[in-house]
C-alpha cells in the first residue's frame, strides 16, 4: 500500500501529482482548522503519540523473529521506516516553507508600515529573490534533467554563493577570535583558587597542539619513564581525556536522564507550556 | 606606580583587536609556518582510513556550513585527499546544512584532478537531507530507498559506478566522519554506530571537541580531528601542503597572544591590588 502513494511518478504527469497533492494538502488543513480546539487536541495527541510509538517499536523490536508474520521474518514496521523518513523530510521541507513565509510577511509589513530601518527589509527581499532565482536556474538540471542554464547564470550564482553568502557567513564567526582574546584578558584574573587551577588547565590545554608549547618541556624524556608523564602535550592528553571525559561523562548522564523525561513528557503529551498547553 | 598598573588591568580592547590582526597577519603574509605535532585522536582517525576496506563505501558526514569554514573546510579537504589517495569510494551526505552539499563538493571537485577521481566513479554527493535523526534510522536500512535512488542532482543512483552494490550500512559502508559544528555525532553513534556496527569518525570544530572524548574513550569514534589544529596534523601526516599549516601558525600566535594577555592583565590585577592594600594601610 506506502509503495503505492508514495511511489516516484515520473514524467509529464508529475505536475498534476504536486498539484493535486497541494489542493489535497490545503483542503486538509481547512477541514482541520474548522475542527473544535477539543478535538483538534485529541488529534496533537494521538499523532504525536503513534508517531512516536513506531520509532520506538521499530528501534526496540528485534529486527527478525520467527512470529513474525512477514516473509523472512523481518519486523514488519522496519518495511515502512524509509515512507516514514520522507515523510519526515517532507514535514522539515514545509517546515522551511513555513520559516520563508514568516520572513516574508515580518519584513512586508515593515515596509508597509514604513518602520524604523525599512530600507533593509527592502533589502532582505532583494537578496531572497536574486538567490531565489540564481540558485534555481543554477540547478535547473534537477527539475529537468539535460538542462544547462546559461553562463551569466553560473557566473551570477558563484559571486552570489561563494563571493557573498560564504564570505559574509565566515567574517560574522571570524569577529569572534578579536572577542575571545578581549574576552580571556579580562575574564582570567586570579581572584581564587579555583580560577588558579582552571587558568593552569586551560594553559596547558592551549599550549598541548602548539608546536611552541611542547618545546617547552622538550627536554623531557619522551619514553614511558615516569618523567615523561610532566611532558606538557601528555598532560593536556591527560586533562582532555581523563579529566574532561570524566566530567562530561557525568554531565552527559545527567543530560541522558532529562532528555529521557523530557522526550516522554512530550510523547505523552504531558508537556505544558508555551508550545504545548496553549488553546490550539 | 597604581597608573601604570591600571593600564596593564586595562588594555583599550582596540588595541588588542589590531594586536590580534597583526599576529594573525603575519604567518599568511609572510608564509611562516610551525610544524604540528600530530595528537593520538588525530592518528587515530588517520589510521581507521588506512584500515578501511578497499570494497567498502566511507560516508562524509559534511553539517558545516561557511561560519566554520577555516576548521572544516581543511578537516574535509584532508579527509577526501586521503579518501582519493587510497582510491576508496565515498560519499557526501549532508544533513541540515543547505549550505553543505555545495561547500563539500567545491572541495572535491577542487581535490580531485590531483588524483584523476572522477564524479560518480570515486565520489557520490548525497546532497541534503533534512529529518534529522528520523531520517537517518531509515538510511542504514535501505541507502537508496532513503535517498530517493538520486544523488544531489537527481542523477539516478543506478547510473553512478560508485553507487554499485551499495544496499545497507552494515554490509557496506566501512566508515562514517561525521564533520561537524553542532551536536550530530550522538545520533551517528545511537542510530548507525552502535547498531549496524559502523565505525564512526569524527572531525570537529575545536569548541566541540571535549564533548567526544567520551565517546574517544569508550571506542565508540574510532578517532578524531580537533579544529584546524587537527586539519593540520593530519595534513602532516599526509605530507599534504596547504593553507592550513599558515593559518594554524597563526592561530597558534593568537594562542600566544592569549597566554601574554592573561599574564599581563594578571600583573596589572596583583601589582593593582597591592597598591590598594598599601593605600588602605
Amino acid at each position: 500500500m506506502l509503495q503505492t502513494f508514495f511511489r516516484a511518478r515520473p514524467g509529464a504527469g508529475v505536475w498534476f501529482w504536486i498539484l493535486g497533492g497541494l489542493v489535497f494538502a490545503v483542503a486538509l488543513l481547512l477541514m482541520l482548522d474548522r475542527l473544535p480546539s477539543r478535538s483538534k487536541r485529541w488529534l496533537i495527541v494521538v499523532s504525536t503519540f503513534l508517531a512516536g510509538l513506531y520509532y520506538v517499536l521499530e528501534f526496540f523490536l528485534p529486527g527478525e523473529a520467527t512470529w513474525y508474520p512477514t516473509a523472512g521474518h523481518k519486523n514488519p514496521l522496519s518495511l515502512g521506516i524509509e515512507p516514514v523518513g520522507q515523510v519526515v523530510q517532507i514535514i522539515f521541507a514545509v517546515t522551511l516553507g513555513l520559516g520563508a513565509y514568516n520572513l516574508i510577511f515580518f519584513h512586508s509589513r515593515n515596509i508597509r508600515r514604513l518602520r524604523r530601518d525599512w530600507p533593509f527589509s527592502v533589502l532582505f527581499f532583494v537578496a531572497f529573490f536574486v538567490m531565489l532565482v540564481f540558485g534555481f536556474w543554477h540547478d535547473i538540471a534537477t527539475f529537468r534533467p539535460g538542462s544547462k542554464p546559461p553562463e551569466w547564470v553560473n557566473t551570477g550564482w558563484e559571486y552570489l554563493f561563494q563571493g557573498m553568502l560564504v564570505n559574509l557567513n565566515a567574517t560574522m564567526f571570524s569577529l569572534l577570535a578579536f572577542y575571545i582574546v578581549s574576552a580571556a584578558y579580562r575574564a582570567f584574573r586570579i581572584r581564587s583558587g579555583e580560577a588558579l587551577v582552571l587558568m593552569i588547565a586551560a594553559v596547558i590545554v592551549m599550549l598541548t597542539p602548539l608546536p611552541l608549547g611542547s618545546q617547552l618541556t622538550n627536554w623531557l624524556p619522551a619514553d614511558n619513564s615516569f618523567w615523561s608523564n610532566f611532558r606538557i602535550e601528555r598532560i593536556g592528553n591527560w586533562l582532555l581525556t581523563t579529566v574532561n571525559s570524566a566530567a562530561l561523562r557525568a554531565i552527559d548522564f545527567g543530560l541522558g536522564i532529562g532528555g529521557l523525561a523530557m522526550a516522554l513528557r512530550i510523547w505523552l503529551s504531558l508537556e505544558r507550556g508555551t508550545y504545548f498547553g496553549q488553546e490550539v | 606606580m597604581d597608573q601604570f598598573a591600571d593600564r596593564l588591568a586595562r588594555i583599550d580592547r582596540r588595541l588588542i583587536f589590531a594586536m590580534v590582526a597583526l599576529i594573525c597577519l603575519v604567518p599568511l603574509v609572510t608564509g611562516f609556518s610551525m610544524r604540528a605535532i600530530v595528537s593520538p585522536p588525530t592518528q587515530k582517525l588517520y589510521d581507521a582510513i588506512e584500515k578501511t576496506p578497499p570494497d567498502r563505501l566511507v560516508v562524509l558526514s559534511s553539517v558545516w556550513d561557511a561560519g566554520t569554514k577555516g576548521e572544516n573546510e581543511p578537516q574535509t579537504e584532508a579527509l577526501m585527499a586521503h579518501l582519493f589517495r587510497l582510491k576508496r569510494r565515498f560519499a557526501i551526505l549532508s544533513m541540515g546544512s543547505p549550505q553543505a552539499p555545495t561547500l563539500a563538493e567545491g572541495i572535491a571537485d577542487r581535490v580531485a584532478p590531483e588524483f584523476g577521481a572522477k564524479y560518480g566513479e570515486q565520489w557520490v554527493n548525497w546532497g541534503l537531507k533534512t529529518g534529522g535523526s528520523a531520517w537517518l534510522q531509515s538510511l542504514p536500512k535501505d541507502v537508496p530507498g532513503a535517498l530517493g535512488n538520486k544523488d544531489w542532482k537527481a542523477v539516478p543512483l543506478s547510473q553512478l559506478p560508485v553507487m554499485k552494490d551499495v544496499k545497507t550500512f552494515h554490509d557496506n559502508v566501512g566508515l562514517v566522519v561525521d564533520i561537524t559544528p553542532s551536536g550530530t555525532l550522538g545520533a551517528w553513534v545511537a542510530f548507525v554506530g552502535q547498531p549496524y556496527q559502523v565505525p564512526i569518525g569524527f572531525a570537529c570544530t575545536a569548541v566541540m571537541a571535549p564533548e567526544a572524548y567520551p565517546y574517544l574513550d569508550s571506542g565508540q569514534i574510532v578517532g578524531m580531528m580537533t579544529g584546524m589544529a587537527g586539519a593540520s596534523q593530519y595534513f602532516q601526516l599526509l605530507n599534504r601542503k596547504g593553507f592550513v599549516t599558515q593559518a594554524m601558525t597563526a592561530q597558534a600566535m593568537a594562542h600566544f597572544l592569549i597566554l601574554a594577555l592573561i599574564a599581563v592583565g594578571n600583573v596589572g590585577y596583583f601589582a593593582g591590588r597591592r597598591v590598594d592594600r598599601q593605600g588602605g594601610a
